[in-house]
This record gives C-alpha cells, sequence and structure tokens, in this order.
C-alpha cells in the first residue's frame, strides 16, 4: 500500500512526538517539552530538510541562549523591563519567521529566557536543560526522518532529472521538426523555454538540500556541482535555440543540408537516450558521441547558402542554432562523462 | 541617516510586510494582555492570553481576505477546544503524553488539504501543547481558554482592520526593482564599452548589483512560497513572472559576459559596431527603466522596444562586415546580438503581462 506523502509526515511527527515523551519519562527530566516541541518543529518535507532545520535550531538555540542569559543579567529584574524584553523578542521572533529559520530561532530562545523571567527565574539548570532538550529533540527529529517512511531529496532527484531530460528530448524534436521539416514553430514552444528553466529551478533547489543528506555518505559534492553546472549550460543553450526557432519560419534549405541535420539530430537523441538510461541505472546501449564532424559539414554547407543569395539574417539565425546545439550537445556529453 | 535606514530596511522586507507584520503581532500581544488584564482573569489567564494572540496572528491561512476570514474564525475555535482539553489534561502524563501525540499526527496530516494550512496546524499543535504544560485542571482550565477567547477576538481585529497586508503588491514591487537594477546594469554595460579598459571599482558595482538582482529575486521566491493564493490561474501567473525574473537575471549576466569578450578583443571590430551595440544596449536600459515605475507610457515604451529591434537587426547586418575576418569575432557578435534578444524577449513579455 501506497501512502500518502502527508500521512507519512504525520506518522512521522506522531512517532517523533512519542520518542520524546518516552526518553523524557525514561530519564524523568522535568523539561521534556523542550524535546517535543523541537522535534516536531524540526521535521520537515524530507529528511535532508530536517537535518538542515536541526543543525540551524542547535547552533541558534545556543547562541540565544547564551545571548538571552547575558541580557537576563544586564536588565533590571522589575516586571517591566521584562516585559519589555519579551516584546522586542517576540517582534524579531515574527520579523524574521518565513523568512531565517535561524535568526527567528535565535530570537525565540531570548523570548523564551525572559517568559521563564518572569514566571520563575531564569538558572543556569534551566539554561542547561534547553540546549541538552533541544539537542534530544533534533535527534530524535533526523532518527525518525531517516528510518519512518523516509522522504528522500536524492530519490525525488532522480525522479526530476528523468522528466527534464524527457522535456529536453521533446523540445530537440520539436526544433529539429521545425528546421528539417519547415514545420510552423508551435506556439507552445516558447513555452517549454519557460517550463525546461521551472524544471530546472526545482531541481537546484532539491540538489542544494542534497548536500545535507550527503553528510553521512562519501558522495562527491564537486562532482554534484559539476553536472549541474552542465546541466544549467545546456538549457541555457537549448533555450537560446527555442527562442530564436520562431524567426527560421522562411529559411529553405538544401537537401544535403537537410540530411546532416537529420544526422545531427540521431546523434544528440542518442546521446540524450544514453543520459538518461545512465540515470535511471539502465544498461546504456550507445556510446555518446560529439557533433564536431557533422557540424563541419553543416557549417561548410550553410556558407555556400549564403553565396547563394539567402536572407543574411536568417542565416544568422540559423548559423546561431547550429553554434548553440554544439555547446548544448557538448554540455550533455559532460553531463554524461561526470555522471559516470 | 533615517532616510538610509528606511531604504536599507525596504531592501531586506519590501513593502515593509515583516515589518508591519511583526509589529501587529506585538500590538495583538500587548492588548490581549490589557484587555484580559482589565476583565480580572486570574494572571495565568493573562498571560495566556498574551501569548495565545501571538500564536494566532501567525495562524492565518490562504491569500484571499474573505478565505482568511472564514479560515480563522474555525481556527480560533478550534484553538479555544484544543487550549481547553489541553489544560484539562495537565494533571496526568500519560493522557498529556496520548494527546499530544494524536494532535501531532492531525497537525501534520491536515497539510494534506493544501499547504497554505501548514503553519495554521503548526501553531495549533503549539496552543495545544502549552495547554498540557500550564497549570490547569478545574476552574483554571475555563479561566485559561478564556484567555484564548479574548486572544481570538483581538487578532481577528488586529489582523484583518489594522493595516492589512498585500503581499502580491510587493511581488510586483520586486519586480519594478529588479528591473531598476537591470537598467543600472546596463547604463554601467555602455560605460564598459567606452572605457579603454576596465576598473575594479566598476566590476565592484556591478557584481554588487548583480547580488542586490539574486537578493530581490529570492524575495520573491520566499513570498511566492509562502503566499498560498488560492486561486491556481493566479497563483501560475505570478509562478511565472517570478521564473522570467530568472530568466531575465540570466540574460543581463550573459549581456555582461559577452561584453567582457568583447572587449579583449575590441580591436578587431570596426567603429560602427561599438556604436551599434551602445545603442542597443541603451535601448534595453530605457526599457527596464520605464518597467521600473508603477505607471507607464506604454506607447513609448512599445517605441522603444521597435528601437531596440531595429537596432539589434543592424547589429545581426554588421556580421558580415568584411572587416571582421576571424570566426570566433562573429561568435563573440553573436551572442551579444542573442543575449541582448533574450533581454528584449523577456522585457516585452513583462510589458505585455503588466499591461
Amino acid at each position: 500500500m501506497r501512502l500518502h506523502v502527508t500521512t507519512k509526515l504525520a506518522i512521522q511527527a506522531a512517532i517523533a512526538v512519542a520518542l520524546a515523551a518516552i526518553i523524557g519519562h525514561y530519564f524523568a527530566e522535568t523539561h521534556t517539552y523542550w524535546a517535543m516541541l523541537v522535534a516536531m518543529f524540526v521535521l520537515s518535507q524530507s529528511w535532508a530538510e530536517s537535518i538542515k532545520k536541526s543543525l540551524q535550531r542547535i547552533g541558534m538555540t545556543v547562541c540565544g541562549a547564551v545571548v538571552g542569559s547575558l541580557l537576563f543579567f544586564v536588565v533590571p529584574h522589575v516586571l517591566l523591563w521584562e516585559i519589555v524584553c519579551v516584546l522586542i523578542a517576540t517582534f524579531f521572533t515574527v520579523y524574521y519567521l518565513g523568512n531565517s529559520y535561524s535568526w527567528s530561532m535565535f530570537f525565540t530562545t531570548i523570548l523564551v529566557v525572559f517568559i521563564f523571567a518572569i514566571l520563575h527565574d531564569w538558572t543556569f539548570v534551566l539554561f542547561k536543560a534547553r540546549i541538552a532538550e533541544t539537542f534530544v529533540g533534533a535527534i530524535i527529529a533526523i532518527i525518525t526522518a531517516a528510518l519512518v517512511f523516509p522522504i528522500r531529496i536524492e530519490e525525488d532527484v532522480k525522479q526530476t532529472i528523468p522528466d527534464l531530460l524527457t522535456a529536453v528530448e521533446q523540445s530537440i524534436t520539436d526544433v529539429f521538426s521545425i528546421l528539417i521539416a519547415q514545420q510552423k514553430p508551435k506556439k507552445i514552444l516558447i513555452h517549454q523555454s519557460l517550463d525546461l528553466y521551472k524544471l530546472f529551478y526545482q531541481l537546484r533547489e532539491k540538489y542544494q538540500l542534497m548536500n545535507y543528506e550527503h553528510l553521512f555518505t562519501k558522495t562527491p559534492r564537486k562532482k554534484i556541482k559539476k553536472i549541474m553546472l552542465n546541466l544549467d549550460i545546456a538549457l541555457h543553450y537549448l533555450t537560446s535555440v527555442i527562442e530564436i526557432m520562431p524567426k527560421l519560419e522562411n529559411f529553405m534549405l538544401t537537401d544535403e543540408l537537410r540530411e546532416n541535420l537529420q544526422a545531427m539530430q540521431q546523434i544528440m537523441l542518442i546521446n540524450l537516450s544514453c543520459l538518461q538510461q545512465q540515470i535511471e541505472m539502465q544498461r546504456v546501449s550507445d556510446e555518446v558521441s560529439s557533433i564536431n564532424d557533422v557540424l563541419t559539414v553543416i557549417q561548410n554547407e550553410s556558407c555556400n547558402l549564403l553565396r547563394q543569395n539567402c536572407d543574411k539574417g536568417d542565416w544568422i539565425n540559423f548559423y546561431a542554432v547550429i553554434f548553440y546545439l554544439k555547446r548544448f550537445n557538448e554540455a550533455i556529453v559532460g553531463f554524461y562523462r561526470e555522471n559516470v | 541617516m533615517l532616510a538610509k535606514l528606511t531604504s536599507k530596511l525596504w531592501y531586506k522586507d519590501p513593502g515593509f510586510l515583516r515589518l508591519k507584520h511583526a509589529s501587529k503581532t506585538v500590538m495583538a500581544v500587548l492588548l490581549a494582555i490589557i484587555v484580559a488584564y482589565l476583565l480580572r482573569i486570574p494572571a495565568l489567564g493573562v498571560f495566556v492570553a498574551g501569548f495565545a494572540a501571538g500564536f494566532l496572528m501567525q495562524a492565518v491561512a490562504g491569500e484571499r481576505r474573505r478565505y482568511q476570514q472564514k479560515t480563522f474564525v474555525v481556527i480560533c475555535l478550534v484553538a479555544i477546544v484544543l487550549f481547553f482539553i489541553g489544560n484539562i489534561m495537565q494533571h496526568n502524563t500519560y493522557w498529556q503524553s496520548g494527546y499530544l501525540i494524536i494532535l501531532s499526527f492531525f497537525a501534520v496530516y491536515v497539510r494534506r488539504y493544501g499547504p497554505h494550512f501548514m503553519l495554521a496546524t503548526l501553531n495549533l499543535w503549539v496552543m495545544g501543547f502549552i495547554a498540557t504544560i500550564l497549570p490547569g485542571g478545574w476552574p483554571d482550565a475555563l479561566y485559561n481558554s478564556y484567555g484564548v477567547v479574548i486572544a481570538s477576538i483581538i487578532a481577528f481585529i488586529v489582523f484583518f482592520y489594522i493595516f492589512p497586508q498585500r503581499k502580491i503588491i510587493a511581488v510586483f514591487d520586486n519586480l519594478r526593482r529588479n528591473f531598476n537594477i537591470v537598467h543600472k546594469i546596463l547604463l554601467l554595460s555602455v560605460k564598459q564599452l567606452q572605457v579603454p579598459e576596465s576598473s575594479i571599482e566598476h566590476d565592484k558595482k556591478v557584481l554588487g548589483l548583480m547580488t542586490e538582482y539574486r537578493e530581490v529575486y529570492a524575495l520573491n521566491q520566499n513570498l511566492l512560497a509562502t503566499l498560498s493564493v488560492i486561486s491556481q490561474d493566479l497563483n501560475a501567473m505570478l509562478a511565472k513572472l517570478v521564473m522570467r525574473q530568472f530568466i531575465t537575471g540570466k540574460a543581463m549576466w550573459m549581456i555582461r559576459q559577452n561584453i567582457k569578450d568583447f572587449k579583449q578583443v575590441e580591436e578587431a571590430f570596426p567603429q560602427v559596431i561599438y556604436q551599434y551595440i551602445d545603442d542597443a544596449i541603451f535601448c534595453l536600459a530605457h526599457i527596464s527603466q520605464f518597467l521600473s515605475h508603477k505607471k507607464y507610457n506604454a506607447n513609448k515604451l512599445q517605441h522603444d522596444i521597435s528601437r531596440a529591434e531595429e537596432k539589434l537587426k543592424l547589429l545581426q547586418a554588421a556580421l558580415f562586415n568584411d572587416k571582421i575576418i576571424h570566426k570566433e569575432h562573429v561568435v563573440i557578435l553573436l551572442n551579444i546580438t542573442f543575449s541582448m534578444q533574450r533581454m528584449l524577449s523577456m522585457l516585452t513579455l513583462f510589458h505585455e503581462d503588466f499591461s
């Protein structure tokens, strides 16, 4: 049975809170509620996000507790002053909420110090308990997110890259159908450019989060960075090609040029499918290759076209498309080689 | 001094959205404490009213005002009930833990009905949670819940009737700020073309503006993530605009890089090409300046777009200039032309959307 992602997260939250309660009960801790609160708050959409939030939470709680304690000794122990501090801390907690988790947590801890100052007193015991319970809660959240219905960003990324590559493949097919078959440019083509960037942007965000998952593995980060760079370059050139296509509506090709373009399309699609197979962990059926040979023929042939008085503006656009497709292919081949 | 501080604050918080919300939260907390105190509720009830007002101020879901108001009333009612139950269970550790475990499950599960409930449910969980750790039992629980009732009424009034928020407006404000940055960078690029050697000062200025662009873009990304507009069309439209903001940034970066390449082999190009590049960039700068204003003359902007297209055509034609011999130089010019075309197409799309 496949559970909905919110159901998985809900079960994670319930188990994390239960674990915090059990641990608190077992060790007869008086401030278990802090661990429960932290466990509930740092549990996020994925394991990577939970790790990120846990680290931020621990770090900023320590800083906040230190600064808050110092302030507690500096500020006169009068109710009015303590209320003013609570209000200032509330202001900054809300100000950073949704914008900077770290700063929000820093001011939350200062807020807690002064709430305790109003209700009872802020002592060194409370200071230690706050830090220790935060640590316990964060560890519980990380362990729960890793073991109970774990949601790994890496798996999500592995699903997103094939989606992106399929969209890229579709765009390449469309571009060549306009170039070779002289079809009118589809209106949707320009939207494809936006969709490709949208997919890429999502992917990049996930990649950034994936770094946290890799804190516990040996996956080389440099390699991932290079893969993303290649993908960025490939998309940059492909979207440039897409934007030029509507201007090539009336560009007439010779038969030889058409044949060579078909060969070029073939190589590019093979390269893309090799990459697709490699990412999906399948056996790669072909070899990736460069399009330089066929490109030289195309460039020479296109120069002949220029001599035959074809429109100069169209020719520039055509030349740019070829140049960008070359760069696109180089980036795809680079991606493949980095990923081996 | 004050103007400098205001502009810095605006830069970090466009539309002063966060500043307003934080001030409103403090106001709600203070009002709730004062009202609860005047109504002679026991001290703990006064405390509960204060903190409940603070949390309820963060528990608004959605973006449309009507929807927010309806859900807020439901959320307040749930908060009162949850607080009462939690406070009653305060004496029994097992009941208390069981209650919190069930509450945790549902607080997360409710997100299935929309991510915009995330903050609201998390705050509800905190209300239930605090209730279990505060001194309670009968009749304290009743007084404490009364504090939550007072907090709900005050949070409702403060949130909806004092400086109401409009996050969508902030998204557009940010877009306009970025057009202003594009305008400045393009003008700096024109300057760079004219001086014989690029200075470190100049590069620093451009890099600073680029960083600013990225930060403003990140602000919009953040706004988009927390916006939770209920209408899908509106959501899609805003997402499209923010995505274009990203592509415009990339196009600007390309123009910068290509001009750097161009400057390295500048002696290979005839003077007329300088002039064409200069004119085209100037037109683009002018268009982005138009778009950076709330109200602009659409006809004048359209005229500038046509002029920019014309200049780019001239630049394209200049690629066949006999004086450009090497293929690499043609490629450099091609890159400049296309990066500018890309920028122009993005600015045109923005103009179409804005008008």
